[in-house]
Order: C-alpha cells, then structure tokens, then sequence
C-alpha cells in the first residue's frame, strides 16, 4: 500500500493533477473526520481538510519520502486545526471572561449552531457530549487523543505528527484521558 | 498498597500495558480491593471505548471536486532544487571536481537559449524578449545574454552570465524563481543541478 502510494506522491510532484487527486480522496475522510472532531463541526472541519490540501499541493515537493505521506499530510491539517482553535480562543478570550466559562465551553456552544433541526434526541445527545467533551480539551491534549483512539495511530506516528517525543504524547494521552473522565462523567 | 495519588499513573501505564508483571499483580490485587482506583479504572475503559467507538466523520460529496476546481486556479507546484542536492550533496561535490572543470572549459562563450517552445519569443542576438502583453508558460535558460521581460512568464528565468531584466511597470511577472548565475563557481552548481535533476527525475 504504501508502495504504491508512494508512486501517486512521485507522480503528484511532477505535476500530475489526477495523481493529486487520488491523494485526496485516499486522504479526504481523514482529514474530515479529524477537522471534525478538533473544531466540532462539519462547515469548519470541511474549510480545514480543504486547506489542508492546498497547502499540501504547493508544498509538495517539500515532502520527502523518508515519512510516511500519512504523517506528512495528519501533520499539516493537525498544525491547521490547532492554529484555528488558538485563534478562536484569542478571539473570544474576552466572552469568556465576562461569562466566566472556560475557553472550551465556548467551542462546543459555538458549534452547537451547526445542528440540523430534525434530531433523534438520545443518540445525538451522546454525540454531543462525547465532542463537547473533546472540544473541553486542551488543543494538544485534544489532538494526541483524536489521533489515537479515533484515528487508531501509533505512538511513534502521533509523535512525528505532532513532533514531540513519544514521552510527551503517551502524557498528553493520560493527561486527555483523565480530562475525558471528568467530562464524561454523567455518562460513566 | 495504600491508595494515594500515584495511583492515577499506575493505572494509565496499566492500560496502555506498561507495567512489570510484578507492578502489575500488585495493582490488580490493589484494584480488587479499593473503591476508588476500581471505578477510577472502569471509568478510564468506558472513556476509552466511547472514544473508540465514536462516529467517523466521511468529507461531504463533492469534496474532492471543490478542491481539485480551487487547485486550477493555483499556480503549479515549484520544483525545489535543494532535496536532491543536499541528499546527494558528497556525490555532488564529486562530480563538481571532475566534470565542474570540463565544463567550466567546454563552455564556449556563446548566447544560447534554452526553453521549452520559443512561441511568442522575440529572440534577437544576445537578448531575449518577453513582449509586453504576452504569456509564457515554461522555463527560461538564458546564456551568455540577457533576458527582458515585458509580459508575464509562469516559470522560473535564469540567466547564465546574463541579467534578467523586468519591467514591472509595464505589468511584467515572473512566477517562479529568476537568477542570474554570473560568477564560474555559480556556473558549476548550476550544471550539477541539472545533472541531478536528470538523474534524479526532479527536473523537466
């Protein structure tokens, strides 16, 4: 597999726009789906996923095939997310005061705007708190866990992504995983 | 074990299968026991099965699309040099010693153009020009002479022992890269580096 997508990357950086495309839509899902769950909701992890790849194209041949392409694209959209949730929270640092909530209460209020009318009630209220409680989370905290338990990486793989040592992401897995717990409570 | 704080790590490296055997005897058997680091525990199982079982998010149709419409609109990736060269830089410099000299020898000092088309090219002795106006899609090699762009060039210009001239207050544009290679020594690199990317299918 990685072969083989190692060939699309070569074909990709020469200028080769179907390859491109093969790339996104190997990597598409995965991009979504961790957009999703750093920022909790679909418009905003869409625009990432979208960066993600822009950014990938025209720094493509900046990639070297020593990584995996995987750590290289996970590493850009990480990077994306985490800088948008750091200005999110510069940007509403002084709500919160004034409210006196954390940082991350005002993720998941934020998001909560994005849901359709029509909801089964009981299953969409056990995935509101499984994200609210990830959106609770401190950014690197937040991405260490999605990377491991939802994206079912490696330790060494999330510490390339995120290039730390893998010491730091087994604490910030420990750490995000007592955090859940609190979290969670009421569902526990 | 008297159950104290420490008990929270102990109960994290057991999940993730950290423990000695002997650590981790003592702590079932502390588990088996206490309350407290039971449900401490069970409730870390329950965080991690929600999380694992949580919905996967699929991009919404049309993704690749959207994507692969705003690409169009981009500019081509630039080709970078530098990999290649600083990957094979021992043999590099090899190569410089023995063929860099030939070169620097062989090369007449002569005006040559190299390029992908000539179209829309006004090519006079010793000068290449870019008419005002008009597109050029491709890379410019310029020798021994110099190069004026008027119109737009989506590609890189070089000028070997040349200058790039570029009427910007005409609306004239270079989207990649523009060098002028003047000095001999330059003059090697540049050759190397398009030995490399023959070699190495990074070029043209």
């Amino acid at each position: 597999m990685e072969l083989i997508e190692q060939r699309i990357v070569k074909r990709a950086q020469k200028g080769d726009r179907l390859a491109f495309a093969e790339l996104v839509e190997l990597y598409k899902d995965k991009l979504f789906n961790l957009g999703y769950r750093m920022l909790g909701n679909p418009q905003e992890a869409e625009d990432i996923a979208q960066e993600a790849f822009l950014r990938a194209y025209a720094n493509l041949n900046k990639y070297n095939a020593d990584h995996k392409f995987s750590t290289w694209i996970y590493r850009i959209a990480t990077n994306l997310c985490i800088d948008r949730i750091r200005k999110k929270k510069a940007d509403f640092s002084l709500d919160a005061e004034v409210d006196g909530i954390e940082g991350g209460d005002m993720y998941s209020r934020l998001s909560a705007q994005g849901d359709t009318p029509e909801q089964e009630v009981v299953r969409l209220e056990t995935r509101r708190e499984v994200q609210d409680a990830i959106d609770g989370l401190p950014d690197n905290y937040r991405a260490a866990v999605i990377l491991k338990y939802l994206h079912d990486l490696s330790l060494i793989e999330i510490s390339e992504i995120l290039e730390v040592p893998v010491s730091t992401v087994k604490t910030r897995i420990h750490r995000g995983r007592e955090a859940l717990r609190a979290g969670l409570r009421p569902m526990l | 074990m008297i159950c104290q704080e420490n008990n929270e790590e102990l109960l994290h490296r057991y999940l993730d299968e950290e423990l000695s055997v002997a650590e981790r005897t003592e702590l079932e058997a502390h588990v088996a026991a206490c309350d407290k680091c039971l449900t401490h525990l069970k409730e870390l199982g329950t965080v991690i099965q929600t999380l694992q079982g949580a919905e996967w998010h699929k991009a919404p149709s049309g993704f690749t699309e959207d994507l692969m419409a705003k690409l169009q609109l981009a500019k081509p990736p630039r080709r970078n040099w530098r990999v290649p060269i600083m990957k094979y830089s021992g043999i590099a410099a090899a190569v410089l010693l023995v063929f860099g000299l030939g070169v620097s020898i062989a090369t007449p000092n002569q005006f040559a153009l190299q390029a992908d088309h000539t179209d829309g090219l006004i090519v006079a002795d010793g000068k290449v020009i870019v008419p005002e106006g008009s597109e050029y899609n491709g890379n410019l090699v310029i020798q021994n002479g110099d190069i004026e762009v008027r119109g737009k060039v989506n590609g890189n210009v070089t000028a070997l022992n040349g200058k790039v001239h570029l009427a910007r207050a005409a609306g004239a544009d270079i989207s990649g890269e523009v060098s002028e290679v003047d000095e001999a020594l330059e003059k090697f690199g540049y050759y190397v580096k398009e030995l490399f990317s023959g070699f190495f299918g990074t070029g043209k």
